[in-house]
């Protein structure tokens, strides 16, 4: 795949499973001989093209242990970095083919970086459980994470995130004010948006012609049309309970018993509307036109819109009123063994040149109006890519917020599922 | 022709086939009420087959199969009114002795306490009603063959097909059993239809023999018949031992023949022979006589020399060589010889002689055979 | 125990005995310490874990407490989780059914008519489960699909319905069925059968009375091969069933993953192989309820 799949974070149980259930599915896909998309092709031949960057540029370390001259920072407070050097190594953990091959290159082309030597070296997770095990160990020395917004917050409650000394990143007045703080990490002192995504929800129009705008809309016509064809919504306690509460207009993230009261007669009201409760593999089915109305990932939206261009018969709705976001962050941990150079990173990676390319690359949005104004017509006025902010706002951040609550996400799911 | 309801079993005609070889060869066959009937031959005589039709196990590709005179041929086995005891005794393993007895009588929707009744008068009938309770694998390998023919007889079948039953016996075991197996077949009086390649147990038990050979029956006759008087080669060679002789009929009349065997001496017959034909003489080892001092030779007579010398307890066999270099085998009994005749030593030089009913007329040499088959002995059995 | 059972007649005692003498070990016990101990550390070790987790409460995510409280299981009394517990015992019983409906016959055919194609045939049913159980499991999806051959061209649409899952079920783990049943079946001496049918018995009348009890063993083992690890599955009802069917397994792995409970997932874990215990003990002593009493 030539990108994280946004959907990879938040499947069902077994989450590892769940990138492989998308490749085979693919994979089987492809063998039976059914149509692929041009898009899926694309991140099929994908694998290769990065395979080979990756090796380009992934393992060109000089050895770990010539990064000696930086004195591990252990604290997690504003220690200021000001004025030290940079190191001659960075060491990432990251999704894979998550940044575009140029932009490891170009970064290492500054002048400041070149008179450092700094070198890269990168490693790959494929589920924020990874990373979070990883951390959980220690002693990892990593000094660029990207963690979702569920592990941020984990993280800094753990004391694991370096606070970012901010001089060090003037770049980050490109990033858009919404995504500075945020309910994951409230004083906006951990984290560096990476980029972003939302949950909206996609109908065959020609079943399906009345206008749907909002969450609530969407499960409305879920019992009315469901005679007409497949409906599906997103599964996983994290995103139907949540998903339903923000239909509701309710805080995603409540512990309120009557908040959860309600959206449980939400979900037990629909549920007779609901032919399916899949999150792993139905952008193929949509794209085939065996789903006439689900919710969905508004990357995969846009994917499933394209592969219907011929028809026309999807219109996907980023909603109005409330809906979920998510976002990955750039991340330092607190024992970051060269968090100079780690700092330069993620300057770099809020350059709007950079993000340009990156955007290109993972086609994925980054919060960054000046670098999303320089892209082409085909991301810059797809609203499926660049969501506005107008929308984005009235969304929220999922958060694990206690095991209470997660546990009462988890019970309702259940319920949910096993109602049919 | 007799009417077909003095034979529980009739054949006409049948022929079976397994790809290309016809293991039961048009063959016509008629087993009469209440006998014991037996099918001797080698394996792969045509025997087992013959008794698998009769079974219904196999249905034949030709002819007519009548079981109580009633065409039999497409009804299945569970349907004829006949039963088998097989060589592998078949017993259910998983059911105790009793009710493997019963289970036939259970499958023809008889009541539990009259089956049971039945089940261990069979059991009784076969001395076993003290093991009613135990699983077949507790049982002697004597014990589970008699509760497989009370298994059968209690389904009071027309026909009792029994298929080498004692072939997985001992010896004494085996004895056992035949003296037992013929008590029984006169108690119940049902017909026996008794498959084995064992021609002594075929004599001792059988009223009738039919012996087989290459999917025909070669002679169908009493046991005392097929001994005296086999009518083919094989049936000489196949039931007892026989020596066998080849020669030209010199003279055919008043009831004797002569025959030149190149042993020196007339061999002669008694009977009808014809004349100027090659032919095939057998002489039984117990019909030939030996003499130490060498006598004159004549018709009959042959002086011989001792090859070898055994004692077999209460028989002694001799193998000695005729004039024309050829062997033959000879038997006496201890009890009876001449106490000289037991200090024959191998090289002695003896006298071969034997009656006019000793020789047998074994039927005709073809062309092909009569070049390069000289006097010889037929010892291996099958 | 009669007298004349308790004194066997010689000729089977010595055979016995002389048997029982030449099958002495002749190599020293120690010598299955290193499986015993990959036993006790991984099977018992994971299971001693498993029961810990259970008693245990939960602190944070994926944080415990060990402590004995009998919380988490009376969680999984609430009827939510009662109900998942019967409808998944029921659809791992109805999946088991099929599979044996299925599966017997096959292999059936397969001891019986094969002759010398019983290896290739064997090896027929052995090689898909040499491919990933997954990509089996979504080539199903593809014939089963509402748009796919099935449904085209019999208009039969199972998708994401229960009889989607129960073959689901019987297609991944129909292999564990025939395999034992097969082997029970060639080891069968089918003059039994001819037996049978001479004393009357009608074919299938003989079938029910002699092959189906010799066949027992494997049958039963074949069983609870098939029946066990189904009320365990969760990719299944997952992909087959759209989510819609939700069997034990999906929610000690929600409990797990989703929700970092690990003493609620092994709660429900436990009380799974509890449940489990008590049906399958059931099953054998009923199964084999004529092979120990006799009829």
């Amino acid at each position: 795949m030539s990108q994280k799949e946004p959907n990879q974070i938040r499947i069902l149980a077994p989450r590892d499973v769940k990138p492989k259930l998308d490749y085979l599915a693919r994979e089987v896909q492809e063998a039976v001989g059914q149509p692929i998309s041009r898009r899926q092709a694309l991140s099929l031949g994908g694998l290769a093209v990065l395979g080979l960057s990756a090796a380009a540029c992934g393992t060109a370390s000089t050895g770990t242990g010539g990064g000696g001259s930086a004195a591990p920072s252990g604290s997690t407070g504003g220690t200021s970095l000001a004025g030290k050097p940079i190191e001659n190594m960075l060491e990432i953990f990251n999704w894979s083919e998550y940044d575009d091959p140029s932009t490891y290159e170009n970064f290492k082309k500054q002048s400041e970086i070149t008179a450092a030597g700094t070198q890269i070296h990168e490693t790959y997770y494929s589920s924020n459980d990874e990373l979070l095990a990883k951390m959980n160990a220690g002693g990892a020395g990593y000094d660029i994470i990207v963690p979702t917004q569920n592990a941020v917050a984990q993280l800094l409650q753990e004391n694991k995130l370096m606070k970012l000394d901010m001089s060090l990143i003037p770049n980050i007045s490109n990033i858009n004010a919404s995504f500075l703080k945020t309910n994951f990490d409230p004083t906006g002192e951990y984290h560096v948006a990476k980029d972003f995504g939302t949950t909206g929800f996609y109908y065959n129009n020609t079943i399906i012609t009345e206008k749907l705008e909002t969450m609530m809309d969407f499960y409305n016509a879920l019992p009315k049309y469901v005679s007409k064809g497949r409906t599906n919504v997103l599964d996983g306690a994290e995103e139907v309970v949540p998903l339903a509460l923000l239909a509701l207009g309710l805080d995603a993230n409540t512990d309120k018993d009557e908040d959860f009261a309600a959206a449980k007669d939400l979900l037990m009201k629909i549920r007779p509307g609901v032919t399916t409760i899949v999150a792993s593999d139905y952008i193929n089915d949509a794209s085939a036109g065996k789903i006439i109305l689900g919710q969905g990932w508004n990357g995969d939206m846009r994917r499933i819109v394209q592969a219907r261009k011929a028809q026309g018969d999807i219109t996907a709705i980023n909603p109005t009123g409330k809906s979920e976001i998510w976002a990955d962050s750039w991340c330092i941990p607190s024992d970051a063994p060269h968090p100079v150079a780690a700092h330069h990173w993620i300057n770099w990676l809020c350059t709007p040149t950079v993000a340009v390319k990156e955007m290109e690359y993972h086609n994925y949005p980054i919060p960054m109006q000046s670098a999303i104004d320089q892209l082409g017509p085909e991301l810059k006025d797809d609203p499926l890519f660049n969501v506005p902010t107008s929308l984005t706002d009235n969304y929220e951040y999922i958060l694990n917020v206690s095991p209470e609550v997660v546990q009462k996400r988890t019970k309702i799911y259940t319920d949910f599922k096993a109602a049919g | 022709m007799s009417d077909a309801n003095d034979f529980d079993v009739e054949f006409r005609g049948i022929t079976k086939r397994f790809g290309d070889v016809a293991a039961v060869n048009n063959v016509d066959l008629q087993v009469r009420k209440g006998e014991f009937l037996s099918l001797l031959g080698p394996s792969g005589c045509g025997k087992t087959t013959s008794l698998r039709m009769i079974a219904g196990f196999e249905q034949p590709d030709e002819g007519e199969l009548l079981i109580g005179g009633k065409d039999a041929v497409g009804i299945p086995p569970y349907k004829r009114d006949v039963n088998t005891v097989f060589q592998s005794y078949a017993l259910f393993p998983h059911m105790s002795i009793i009710d493997n007895v019963a289970f036939g009588l259970k499958q023809r929707g008889v009541n539990k306490s009259e089956r049971r009744a039945k089940a261990n008068e069979a059991l009784e009938l076969v001395q076993l009603s003290h093991r009613a309770d135990d699983r077949p694998t507790m049982l002697s390998g004597g014990q589970q063959q008699r509760v497989a023919l009370a298994r059968a007889l209690v389904m009071n079948p027309r026909v009792l097909l029994l298929d080498e039953p004692l072939g997985a016996l001992d010896l004494k075991l085996r004895k056992e059993m035949q003296f037992e197996l013929k008590r029984i077949q006169e108690h119940v009086g049902i017909t026996f239809i008794y498959v084995t390649h064992d021609q002594e147990e075929a004599l001792s038990m059988s009223d009738r023999i039919a012996v087989m050979s290459h999917g025909v029956i070669e002679q169908l006759d009493e046991p005392r018949a097929i001994y005296d008087n086999p009518k083919t080669a094989f049936v000489a060679s196949f039931i007892g031992e026989m020596n066998f002789l080849t020669g030209t009929v010199t003279s055919a009349n008043d009831g004797h023949w002569t025959v030149d065997a190149g042993v020196g001496v007339p061999v002669q017959g008694v009977g009808a022979a014809p004349l100027n034909e090659q032919v095939k003489v057998g002489l039984r080892p117990e019909r030939l006589v030996i003499t130490p001092n060498s006598d004159e030779a004549g018709t009959n007579r042959v002086l011989s020399t001792v090859l070898s010398k055994m004692y077999l307890g209460d028989q002694i066999q001799f193998v000695v060589t005729l004039p024309s270099g050829a062997t033959i085998v000879a038997i006496e009994q201890r009890a009876s010889v001449d106490p000289a005749t037991d200090n024959i030593k191998p090289g002695d030089r003896v006298t071969v002689s034997w009656d006019a009913h000793a020789p047998l007329l074994l039927g005709m040499v073809d062309a092909q055979t009569a070049n390069n088959s000289d006097t010889s002995t037929i010892q291996e059995k099958p | 125990m009669t007298v004349d059972t308790a004194v066997p007649t010689p000729e089977a005692t010595t055979s016995g005995v002389g048997r029982r003498r030449s099958f002495k070990p002749r190599y020293p016990a120690w010598l299955a310490l290193p499986s015993l101990a990959y036993q006790i550390i991984f099977f018992i070790g994971a299971m001693s874990i498993l029961v810990a987790f259970s008693f245990a409460t939960q602190t944070g995510f994926n944080q415990i407490t060990y402590g004995f409280s009998l919380e988490q299981y009376k969680q999984v009394l609430d009827p939510t989780y009662l109900g998942i517990f019967a409808r998944t015992l029921a659809m791992a019983a109805g999946g088991t059914i099929l599979t044996i409906l299925v599966g017997y016959p096959v292999a059936y055919w397969m001891a019986r008519y094969l002759g010398n194609n019983k290896l290739i045939a064997l090896l027929l049913i052995i090689v898909p489960f040499w491919t990933s159980f997954l990509i089996r499991t979504y080539a199903l999806k593809i014939i089963l699909d509402s748009h796919g051959y099935l449904a085209q061209t019999l208009h039969v649409d199972l998708m994401y319905s229960a009889w989607a899952v129960g073959i689901g079920l019987v297609y991944n783990y129909l292999p564990l069925f025939i395999l034992p049943v097969f082997s029970s079946l060639e080891r069968m001496d089918w003059t039994l059968i001819e037996a049978a049918n001479d004393l009357s018995a009608k074919p299938f009348s003989a079938f029910r009375q002699v092959t189906l009890p010799l066949t027992l063993p494997g049958f039963v083992t074949g069983a609870l091969l098939v029946f066990i690890p189904m009320t365990g599955e969760y990719v299944i009802p997952a992909i087959l069933g759209g989510g819609k069917f939700v069997f034990i397994g999906n929610v000690i792995g929600d409990a797990f993953n989703s929700a970092q409970n690990p003493p609620f997932g092994s709660a429900l874990a436990i009380s799974l192989m509890l449940a489990l215990s008590v049906f399958v003990v059931i099953y054998i002593l009923v199964a084999t309820k004529e092979e120990r009493f006799g009829s």
